[in-house]
This record gives C-alpha cells, sequence and structure tokens, in this order.
C-alpha cells in the first residue's frame, strides 16, 4: 500500500508482497513499495522477507587438497544399470559420491579424468546414452576478469559409470591413439587437420576439446575447439569452430571416416563461441555478440543448417561463458546490455530494475562469474531461480533470479578467494 | 540438493562442496539487511513516525535492529541537509518456532524528511521472515506559501 495522508494530519505506509525485489533504476522515492532500494541476504520467495538458507558444508571433509584444491564441475547421471553416479572433477582426476565413506568426505577416486590436469577453468559435461561426457580445453581469449587461465590440454572423454575408469582415450584402425575420445587417426590427420581454418600442415594423430559440449539429433557437438597435434605437441585454438560426431556414434569424429561427423568454421563472425543450449529441434550456437541457430536437415551428408539470428556485428549474444543455463524449454544467459530468457519463441529481457546492479558488480568482478538455473534447493523445496555468481577477493555475490516473481535479490556469501586463485571455478548444480 | 564446488583456505588450500539448507535460515557467518522505499510523503515536509508494525513468521529467537533514517533540514547553500536515524534492536520469535504469524509494535518517535525504514539482522542472530511492515505517523501540513 503506497503512503497514505489524511486531512487529520496523520499517516501510514504499508509493506508486504509479493515483492520486485531490488530497484536501482529509479529514485528510491520513486520506486514501488514491493520493491527495494538495496537489500542482501533476504529470500523473496512466496511473499515473505525471509533470511536467506544458510551456506552450509553438507559433508564433512575436504575433497581436493592442494596443489589443486579447485573443482571445476559436479553432476550426476544415471548408468545402463540404472544407478544414480553424481561426480566431480579436479586436478586430474575424476571423484565419484559414495555415502559409504560418511562421516569422513564421501568422495572416492574414478580415476584419471583426462591427459593432464584439469586447471581452473569450469568443465561442461552432457549425458549422453547413460555416460557421461565431458571436455575441456583452452579457450583462446579468457574471459573478462579471469585475469589469464592455464590452458588445459583439450579431450573430450566419458565415463559410463560401469568401468573401473573414465576413457579419455582412442586406439584407431591404423594402431595410432589420441588422447581423446574426439581424435582423427594418425593417417587421416594431415587430409583432415589441413582442411580447418588456415590450412595446417598437422602430423597426427589428433586430439580435440572444446569449451562448450552439448547433444542434438544423437550427435554430440563442440564448440569453441582445440586441437592438439599430438605428433609434434603444438595445440591450435579455432574459437569460432564447431565440430560434432557421427549420427549415433560419439566416438567417431573423422568426416573422412563417416559422413555425418564434420565441422563448421565460422569465418564470417567477429567473436567467439561463448556457449551452446538446444531448445526443441534446433541448437543455438551462443557467441560473444550473436546467436546461430542450427536445425538438423536430416541428410547425412550436410547434417546441419546454420542461421545467425543477427548478422550485425554487435548484437544479443553471451559475453560471459559460463552464463548460459537451460531448464527445459527456458535458456538464460547474460549479454553485453542486458540478461535475457531465451525460449523457442523469443528472447526476453530479465534484468529488470536490477540490470544496472548486475551489470556494474559483472564488471567488477575479480573472476570468472558462473551462472545456472537451479530448480530446487534440495527435493520438496522448489525455488526455480537463475542464479549469477560473482567472486569478489573478500566475498561471492549472488544474483537470485525468481521466474515465478520475476524479481531480483542479492544474496553475498562468506566466500574469499583463496591466495591461489578464484573461490569459483566451477558451475552450482543440482544432483 | 545443489552443490556448490568451491576452493577456501582453512589451514591449507581445499577444495570442498557447499550447499544451502532451506531448514536454516539463521546463516552463522552472513548477515541480512532490507531497506524500504523512502517516503517523502509531502516533497519537502516532515514526516514524524510514532509507530513500526512488523508481522512476521515464528522460525525461532531472532534478534533484529529496525532502523528509520531520512533527512533533516532543507538543502540550499545556507541550510545543508542533516542525515539522522534511530535505531532499537528487537528480539523476536519463540524457541518452539511455532511457524505461527506473530506482529511486535514498536513505538519510535522519530522526525526526519525522506524517511526509510529498514532491517538488520546480524550473523547468527536467528533466522527472520517478515511477512508486513507498517509505519503510522504524523506529518507536517504548515502551508510554506
Amino acid at each position: 500500500m503506497a503512503i497514505q495522508i489524511k486531512s487529520d494530519g496523520t499517516w501510514a505506509a504499508e509493506y508486504e508482497g509479493p515483492y520486485q525485489g531490488l530497484d536501482v533504476q529509479k529514485p528510491e522515492t520513486l520506486i514501488s513499495d514491493k520493491a527495494s532500494p538495496s537489500f542482501n541476504n533476504f529470500m523473496l520467495r512466496n511473499s515473505e522477507l525471509r533470511s536467506r538458507p544458510a551456506f552450509t558444508l553438507p559433508f564433512t571433509g575436504n575433497i581436493f587438497n592442494f596443489p589443486v584444491p579447485f573443482p571445476v564441475g559436479v553432476s550426476s547421471f544415471l548408468d545402463i544399470n540404472g544407478t544414480y553416479h553424481t561426480v566431480a572433477w579436479a586436478g586430474n582426476n575424476m571423484y565419484q559420491y559414495n555415502p559409504a565413506l560418511l562421516p569422513s568426505a564421501p568422495w572416492s577416486t574414478v580415476g584419471a579424468a583426462g591427459p593432464g590436469s584439469l586447471a581452473q577453468q569450469p568443465l561442461t559435461y552432457r549425458t549422453f546414452a547413460n555416460s557421461i561426457y565431458y571436455t575441456s580445453s583452452a579457450l583462446l581469449a579468457p574471459p573478462h576478469g579471469s585475469g589469464g587461465i592455464a590452458a588445459v590440454t583439450p579431450f573430450l572423454a566419458y565415463w559410463d559409470g560401469i568401468a573401473a575408469a573414465p576413457i579419455f582415450q582412442q586406439t584407431f584402425s591404423d594402431a595410432s591413439t589420441s588422447n581423446s575420445i574426439a581424435g582423427i587417426s594418425l593417417s587421416d590427420s594431415p587430409t583432415v587437420g589441413g582442411s580447418l581454418p588456415g590450412g595446417p600442415t598437422i602430423i597426427g594423430p589428433i586430439a580435440i576439446g572444446a569449451g562448450f559440449l552439448a547433444e542434438l539429433n544423437n550427435q554430440l557437438l563442440l564448440a569453441n575447439i582445440s586441437i592438439k597435434d599430438q605428433g609434434n605437441g603444438k595445440i591450435y585454438n579455432f574459437p569460432t569452430l564447431i565440430w560434432w560426431s557421427a549420427n549415433g556414434l560419439p566416438l567417431q569424429w573423422d568426416p573422412t571416416q563417416n559422413t555425418s561427423a564434420g565441422f563448421n568454421p565460422f569465418l564470417d563472425v567477429s567473436d567467439q563461441i561463448t556457449g551452446l543450449a538446444m531448445l526443441g529441434i534446433a541448437g543455438y550456437i551462443f557467441r560473444t555478440f550473436g546467436i546461430t541457430q542450427m536445425t538438423p536437415t536430416g541428410s547425412a551428408v550436410t547434417p546441419w543448417e546454420f542461421d545467425h539470428m543477427w548478422a550485425s556485428d554487435h548484437g544479443i549474444g553471451n559475453v560471459l561463458p559460463w552464463s548460459i543455463s537451460q531448464y527445459g524449454p527456458t535458456a538464460a544467459f547474460v549479454a553485453q546490455d542486458n540478461i535475457y530468457s531465451l525460449s523457442v519463441t523469443n528472447a526476453q529481457p530479465i534484468g529488470g530494475n536490477s540490470r544496472d546492479a548486475i551489470m556494474t558488480d559483472l564488471a567488477n568482478c575479480s573472476g570468472p562469474p558462473v551462472a545456472n538455473i537451479i530448480p530446487i534447493f534440495k527435493a520438496g523445496y522448489v525455488y526455480l531461480t537463475y542464479e549469477i555468481w560473482i567472486p569478489f577477493p573478500s566475498f561471492t555475490r549472488v544474483y537470485v533470479y525468481s521466474f515465478e516473481d520475476k524479481n531480483w535479490a542479492t544474496w553475498d556469501l562468506a566466500l574469499p578467494a583463496p591466495s591461489i586463485g578464484q573461490q569459483l571455478v566451477s558451475v552450482p548444480n543440482v544432483v | 540438493m545443489i552443490l556448490i564446488p568451491a576452493t577456501v583456505f582453512s589451514g591449507g588450500f581445499l577444495g570442498v562442496m557447499y550447499t544451502f539448507d532451506p531448514t536454516n535460515f539463521n546463516d552463522p557467518n552472513s548477515g541480512s539487511f532490507y531497506n524500504w522505499k523512502v517516503e517523502d510523503g509531502i516533497a519537502g515536509r516532515t514526516l514524524t513516525t510514532g509507530l513500526v508494525i512488523l508481522s512476521y513468521r515464528d522460525l525461532g529467537v531472532a534478534t533484529i535492529t529496525v532502523t528509520l533514517s531520512g533527512v533533516l533540514g532543507i538543502t540550499d547553500a545556507k541550510s545543508p541537509s542533516t542525515p539522522v536515524s534511530k535505531s532499537q534492536q528487537v528480539t523476536i520469535g519463540t524457541i518452539g518456532a511455532t511457524q505461527k504469524l506473530c506482529t511486535v509494535l514498536i513505538g519510535m518517535a522519530f522526525s526526519a524528511a525522506n524517511m526509510q525504514l529498514s532491517v538488520l539482522r546480524a550473523p547468527n542472530a536467528g533466522p527472520v521472515s517478515i511477512t508486513k511492515a507498517r509505519l503510522e505517523g504524523r506529518v507536517e501540513t504548515t502551508v510554506m506559501a
């Protein structure tokens, strides 16, 4: 209720929900009485101003010790035997949640995750055919605020939940072996590698990795590609390249062996690929300043049709590589001018009256922000939110957008950066 | 459940997993605050508050600081405005955490223009859930011209 002034000189003002959240884009006297010019660590769920849930350690004990205490991902998948696995990655290894170890740290080592250290960069993962696939690489242009990220030897690997260890190597018919399950044999490497942008002279075998991984049309998709020529150890980066596996064959990436595998370099764009989202029958390749739609054609030889949604040098794109997230038919991401949700039909700005505060904090962050759409905090406690996690030297700030109430809240966490790196190098996830 | 992988320093550098615990709204390490809209009533006139009324859900015992703030004086080159505020600590809720809606009346005599109500909860000061806030008082109605 807006302020009421009676003729006898008395006044009253009443404030109640549903709340509109943070409003920094009007003078404090002109905002709605359901909004706030500044607040922190209150949750606006169900029309209450409730102190946010405690930020706690659910398990005693640490997972990963120095010198590589940087968890770079966490996820769950269902194996072919119907068993759920919750896995995490850090250092050189993949770990699995093992409740039998409680009350000690409930994480046991599955095995080496890839050919080298996973460093301090979020990896991306995708479940396909009851196995979890994951990739990492060396992003050519580190995202804003990163101050440079240690390069990761490019690879794609998988674990089916049954084998003793993850698989990141593949041996070809010519007996050569690539340190990535997305690889090209020694025999085919000069031909395949020579047709990449710039026509590099490749010895082979080639190991392929990427910043981003997705699946569409029963084909795995890698985007923002790095390849390692294992013949001379040289790494080539192709920030606008997308490479797909053969249809239904996630271990086959060689277009000379199977024509439904292949790659496409977007030579006509001036930025780099910063993420992927698959909505309905189409895929969306996010670049820094644009979005490209890819649609299956049904043809094995030319399996995709690509359309840049706008051809301008600058437009709505995803400026933060790990801000894209997806829940069902909705994706969310951070562009240069606003935060957007993307559905099959349109892109909708959702920054609202909090946009300027979010953009200011993103510009001043001390490391790469990460984001995800979180449907629940735990089983039975639903709060469908898009959360942007922004690291600062002495704390971490989370902007929480409620899809139901269409409001933003600000939560500051007592999570400072350790002196050896960033406090967050992984996207939070529901497992 | 949501898991947040992070790196911390606690006697050494550690990789850990955090979560948000929706059964506990009393974060021991972080406080909370909420500032409501600034009320100017009649522009340039002073508002006087006598009573702050808070409705809340009883999630357990919590200590909050209720503050009214604003400015005194009309700003010009000769008489700059002076920021003023008044705070009062209030304990709400019960050990039994009944989950019932309750109301607390807080007498706070305070006069200022551009008045704003705020609530502060210190770290580990208890769980807070405010469902309604109300200010009551008088407004200066002297005709200036």
